[in-house]
């Protein structure tokens, strides 16, 4: 219920004017239904007085009369409803944007972490659609009145003949209502299996379409295992339905059908001995038979649409309950600076564990670096590097210890006024399918063109240049922009490379940018880095122990721990593990 | 109409594997509605005579409450069936998503880089996993004949009992199809132009949950503008509702206005039938719900054909592709594979006028090892590719044992080969089923794979445990060096005549890389191979070495014999890495 009054007030905020249309739909549509029912009373009244004077002009004009008044009222609720409609869309996707900005100003380590997005999968889910969560409901909530309404018309009717005659449907509705409700726990304790099951038939199918894995795919001869596991996954969903089909016979269908059945049998027997003792009329007994099957088809439909409500309400708790996490900066804000500093970064003690592991990923790991060093960050797999920074970069902040940067402890930096000092790379970091423009500056403001032109000529030919054909607004990707240039693996890690130049940083952080460069295109890009950053600090991850030793400091870590750190000189002569490393590549050629 | 029809029928024919049983519950359920409002408009007339009948009061409880029993119990029944119909029209859905899968997975690999093709997929698997077309079709259409029959029964009886009302009832229908007619005119460019801007607004919605771009996008800023991106493109989609809410409002109430007339028309006219005492009170409210039922049915009709209209529309790209068919080539039997020939070839893709590889010749024996080189670009993933069979020459051939390779039958030719690419993938499946695949499992095939693989099983990694938390409950992400290891063993585990090895050291450590080249015997079990690698020093161990440039094989030869040519691209790429090694 609270669910359904803050959604309520979210959508009534977005758009005042639904309330006034929620009213007159109300209004209208149970005006029609009311309407048809009384014209239906009316008109078989004449049966009973039939050949009486005046009687077939009564009957023109009430029938012109109920004629309008039904065209007044379906015209005004369907012009309220494609009203409401397209709104209730609008407020689904704002909705939509809404928690996807909530979700980039939360936490990264929040969103990293596997059980956020277990949890709020099947609730994010619900927002793509409009047959389900939030939009459902709220179109579900828009028609729930006039059902209401028709409902009570009926009982209208009926009471018109018998004043405790709708008294006596109360128990079907109670009955009805409280099936529902319980029809709607079993099926929700079902609904994780399904999900999950659905996600793997996703996994299976993706797979399959994606082209990325066409090659394994056929090479392997993969199709009777993906096809198995497909079936499998099938058989599971078809099982899982029957369980929930079983449930709705026994708790739903049986127990409703039964108190209907027996409600409407007495309500008749009243009727009919009625009828029989000359208290009712033929035209009242007939009008009672449409009230209620009315009655049933009505409250069938109120019965499903509090289900599809109370269903979907959790996925809607879950959205808003996700978007009253608080946002993750820290009471203390620094939003300058200082300009008086000794060292660029200041590591302390930093200590870091993923959440649900035993294992340290960094262990108690010191060192200084001064405004114009250069560092190469190396390890082997799993040492820690990236680690290190997404510590660094304020994207992890649950770690034991201190990182100060520029003096200032970046745990009380909001991670944007970092941004504006800090240039990273990550290893999987992509462009934007958006133009040349936003995908170097972050935004859609003009740009510094001199400085972008030139950060491109760096790293392109002029060969790739031509191809942005010296436009700004030449989008990357196709996606956004039917004419917009694709780059290949090597073009899109030098972009991205770009970009650092265009922003010109305090610090530099990449985190192994040559991956996918050969080993000319590797130097280049090494030669670059030093030459333009001279002066800057340089904080560089790589595998290759020839790129890290063209650094002029060099940090060697292993299982999270800082086993060497200096220059290559001075690690080769005290770091017995950096010259096992070096010395293992340099057999190749002894 | 016809066409309709013979294209219903079409696709009925072609999805006819993803039919069970059970699916015969459509048609039931059909019957069951056809029941559920013939008994609504029959039973009161019924109730109304027997009343009329003068019987005693309990005959007349009983066989009104019958009635009732009758009228409530089928449509308990019909609520019930209708659930299981749903149901089922999902799994139907999910099976024809499958049987489109099929057909992916068995078109050959030029397909997937064909532009056409690869539109008919995306429109295809969009149509029916998105649109979920098969279910609502399939709904449609039984809703549909559910109507024909209620149109039918009791179009046949006004026409017998009250031709006036039937032709007053036409002509409302033939207004409502002329305005929906122009509806559906002025709406189809609306819906052309959502296409793209859906697709858009849902990259940018799913942004939020992938994890690498986060990072990026808090370190750079991006928040804001993806939020005003987002918020316009938003803006955009509900102005196009809005317009198109507009249009169909306006013709929904012209709709209306029709309706209502004709209606209530035809209510004055019983009405004054009735009074004139040509009509009984009974048939008098049977004809009124008749009307009612015969009006709500014409006029959902007409919404209902359009809406199956537009599935069977959209289900033109799920068709053609289902009617593709890729015929097998080749046929001999393969039994093991000596040598490997190839005889001037040459290679360009079909978008492309560059050729990729030219006039390329060259012979590997059994046992050889090759090691391919060259920059990026040069040609070497297109030469494996050809080897996989993915493309066949442009020109030239590709001889097997000195017999063309497209003469093989593919399935058993690719199952002497033992590949790891370069962008190897491991499923979201079990350690063990990642490493057997198809595979029958043998613990000892197994055992011998991951050790040589240098792959350890523990108690946090034992060969049951699932892989890919997104995917399975308990799944586990491994680690770059792991993976690698887990695809070598996949590979060993294959038990190849040839190995092929695309760039096995690209993202691994250099202790990784290391072990792997000490292994190297181990792995291929000295069996032929051909590995491509970026760092010179680690071909040295090869028997040959093929140098490609440009498309063309600039040297075949042994490393020693390569060093000693100073001029050539190899011993240029060697000094450069080992004076980078060496200068530290």
């Amino acid at each position: 219920m609270k669910t359904i009054t803050t959604l309520l007030n979210y959508a009534f905020g977005k758009e005042q004017r639904l309330p006034i249309y929620f009213f007159l739909y109300t209004i209208c549509t149970g005006l029609s239904s009311l309407l048809s029912m009384l014209f239906l009373q009316m008109i078989t009244g004449f049966s009973d007085n039939a050949g009486s004077q005046n009687a077939e002009l009564f009957a023109i004009c009430l029938c012109v009369g109920f004629a309008i008044g039904m065209i007044l009222a379906k015209t005004i609720s369907s012009a309220m409803y494609f009203k409401a409609d397209s709104r209730f869309t609008f407020i689904r996707t704002d909705l939509q944007n809404d928690v996807s900005y909530h979700i980039m100003m939360l936490d990264f380590e929040l969103i990293e972490n596997k059980e956020f997005l277990d949890q709020n999968e099947r609730a994010l889910k619900s927002l793509e659609s409009s047959e389900r969560g939030a939009e459902l409901i709220l179109k579900t909530f828009f028609q729930l009145p006039g059902i209401l309404l028709s409902l009570l018309s009926g009982f209208f009717i009926l009471a018109s003949i018998r004043l405790y005659l709708p008294l006596l449907f109360i128990p079907h509705l109670v009955i009805g209502l409280w099936t529902s409700k319980k029809y709607v726990h079993f099926r929700e304790s079902l609904q994780r299996d399904i999900s999950r099951n659905q996600i793997q038939m996703d996994y299976l199918l993706d797979t399959i379409n994606d082209t990325k894995y066409a090659k394994e795919l056929r090479i392997f001869h993969l199709r009777p295992l993906f096809f198995r596991k497909l079936s499998d996954r099938l058989n599971d969903l078809s099982s899982l339905l029957r369980k929930e089909e079983r449930a709705i016979i026994r708790i739903h269908v049986i127990i409703t059908s039964a108190v209907f059945i027996l409600t409407g049998i007495t309500v008749m027997s009243v009727i009919l001995t009625g009828y029989n003792a000359n208290r009712i009329s033929l035209s009242q007994l007939a009008v009672a038979i449409y009230a209620i099957i009315n009655t049933c088809r009505y409250s069938d439909e109120l019965f499903e649409d509090v289900e599809k409500i109370i269903f979907e309400s959790q996925c809607v708790k879950e959205i808003f309950d996700l978007l009253n996490i608080r946002c993750g900066t820290t009471a203390s804000e620094i939003t300058v600076l200082s300009d008086s500093y000794d060292y660029e970064w200041e590591v302390n003690n930093l200590t870091f564990q993923y959440l649900n592991t035993e294992e340290y990923a960094l262990r108690n790991i010191s060192f200084k670096l001064r405004p114009n060093e250069h560092l190469a960050v190396i390890g082997l797999n799993g040492a820690g590097k990236s680690t290190l920074i997404k510590c660094m970069t304020g994207l992890y902040k649950n770690y034991q210890g201190e990182i100060l940067f520029r003096g200032t402890n970046i745990r009380s930096v909001p991670i944007d006024i970092l941004a504006q000092h800090i240039g990273v790379q990550y290893q999987d970091a992509d462009v934007y399918p958006f133009t040349i423009k936003e995908n170097l500056t972050s935004s859609s403001c003009d740009p510094d063109m001199d400085r972008l032109w030139g950060s491109l000529a760096t790293v392109f030919s002029k060969d790739t240049l031509q191809k942005f054909s010296h436009n700004p607004d030449t989008a990357l990707e196709k996606l956004f922009d039917e004419n917009g240039v694709v780059l290949s693996g090597g073009e899109r890690e030098s972009f991205m490379f770009a970009r650092i130049l265009y922003q010109n940083p305090d610090s530099v952080i990449l985190d192994e940018p040559t991956a996918k460069l050969d080993a000319i295109a590797e130097q280049n890009l090494i030669k670059t880095l030093n030459k333009i950053f001279e002066n800057q600090c340089i904080i560089f991850i790589s595998h290759h122990l020839s790129t890290a030793a063209s650094m002029n400091r060099i940090l060697l870590l292993k299982d999270g721990a800082l086993i060497g750190d200096g220059s290559h000189q001075s690690l080769l002569q005290h770091c017995s593990e950096y010259g096992r490393l070096i010395d293992l590549q340099k057999n190749y050629y002894v | 109409m016809r066409k309709a029809i013979v294209k219903t029928i079409r696709i009925f024919r072609l999805l006819k594997p993803a039919f069970h049983k059970r699916s015969l519950m459509i048609p039931f359920h059909c019957l069951l509605c056809i029941g559920v409002i013939l008994s609504d408009i029959l039973l009161p007339v019924f109730a109304i005579h027997t009343v009329g009948r003068n019987r005693p009061v309990s005959t007349i409880i009983f066989s009104i409450s019958l009635l009732f029993l009758c009228r409530f119990g089928l449509g308990a029944l019909e609520r019930f069936i209708k659930r299981l119909t749903q149901d089922e029209c999902r799994c139907i859905n999910h099976r024809v998503e499958c049987l489109l899968s099929e057909k992916l997975i068995l078109a050959d690999y030029p397909f997937l880089e064909d532009k056409t093709f690869l539109d008919e997929k995306s429109g295809a698997t969009f149509s029916v996993k998105n649109y979920k077309t098969i279910d609502t079709l399939l709904q449609g259409l039984s809703t549909l004949l559910c109507q024909a029959v209620v149109l039918v029964f009791s179009g046949s009886y006004l026409l017998l009992s009250h031709p006036l009302l039937l032709a007053l009832i036409l002509t409302g229908f033939l207004l409502q199809i002329m305005i929906n007619r122009k509806l559906n005119k002025t709406l189809d460019p609306y819906f052309a132009d959502l296409f793209p801007i859906n697709r858009r607004f849902r990259w940018l919605s799913s942004l939020k949950l992938d994890i690498s771009r986060q990072k990026d996008i808090r370190m750079h800023k991006m928040t804001e503008l993806l939020d005003k991106k987002a918020r316009q493109y938003n803006d955009l989609t509900c102005g196009i509702f809005d317009e198109m809410n507009k249009i169909t409002c306006k013709s929904v109430i012209k709709t209306h206005f029709v309706n209502t007339i004709c209606m209530y028309a035809g209510y004055l006219y019983n009405a004054l039938n009735m009074l004139s005492g040509n009509m009984s009170i009974g048939a008098f409210l049977s004809i009124n719900t008749l009307l009612g039922e015969l009006n709500s049915t014409l006029s959902s009709i007409g919404d209902n054909y359009t809406s199956c209209e537009q599935m069977l529309a959209y289900l033109d790209p799920v068709m053609s592709l289902l009617s593709r068919s890729f015929p097998e080539s080749g046929t001999s039997a393969l039994d093991q594979i000596e040598t490997i020939e190839f005889k001037n070839v040459s290679f360009q893709y079909p978008a492309d006028s560059r050729p990729i590889l030219n006039n390329i010749s060259f012979k590997i024996s059994k046992g050889e090892r090759v090691a391919l080189v060259g920059l990026n670009g040069a040609g070497k993933t297109t030469l494996v590719k050809l080897l996989c069979r993915f493309y066949t020459p442009t020109l030239g051939t590709i001889l097997i044992n000195g017999v063309d390779i497209t003469s093989f039958q593919r399935e058993q030719y690719l199952s002497k080969l033992s590949v790891i690419f370069q962008d190897f993938t491991l499923f979201d499946f079990s350690v063990r089923e990642n490493i057997t695949l198809n595979m029958a499992y043998s613990s000892d095939k197994f055992l011998h794979a991951i050790h040589a693989a240098d792959f350890s099983l523990d108690q946090s990694i034992h060969r049951n445990t699932m892989i890919g938390p997104q995917t399975n409950l308990d799944g586990i992400l491994l680690s770059g060096g792991q993976s690698q290891r887990l695809a070598m063993a996949r590979a060993i585990y294959r038990d190849g005549d040839v190995f092929i090895l695309d760039e096995p050291d690209s993202s691994v450590d250099p202790l990784v890389e290391y072990h792997l080249y000490q292994k190297y015997n181990d792995i291929t079990n000295n069996r032929t191979s051909l590995f491509i690698s970026h760092r010179m020093i680690t071909t040295q161990f090869c028997d040959k070495i093929l140098v490609l440039d440009n498309g063309t094989i600039a040297a075949f030869l042994p490393p020693s014999a390569l060093l000693q040519d100073t001029d050539s691209l190899y011993y240029h790429l060697y000094e450069l890495q080992k004076n980078q090694l060496l200068s530290i």
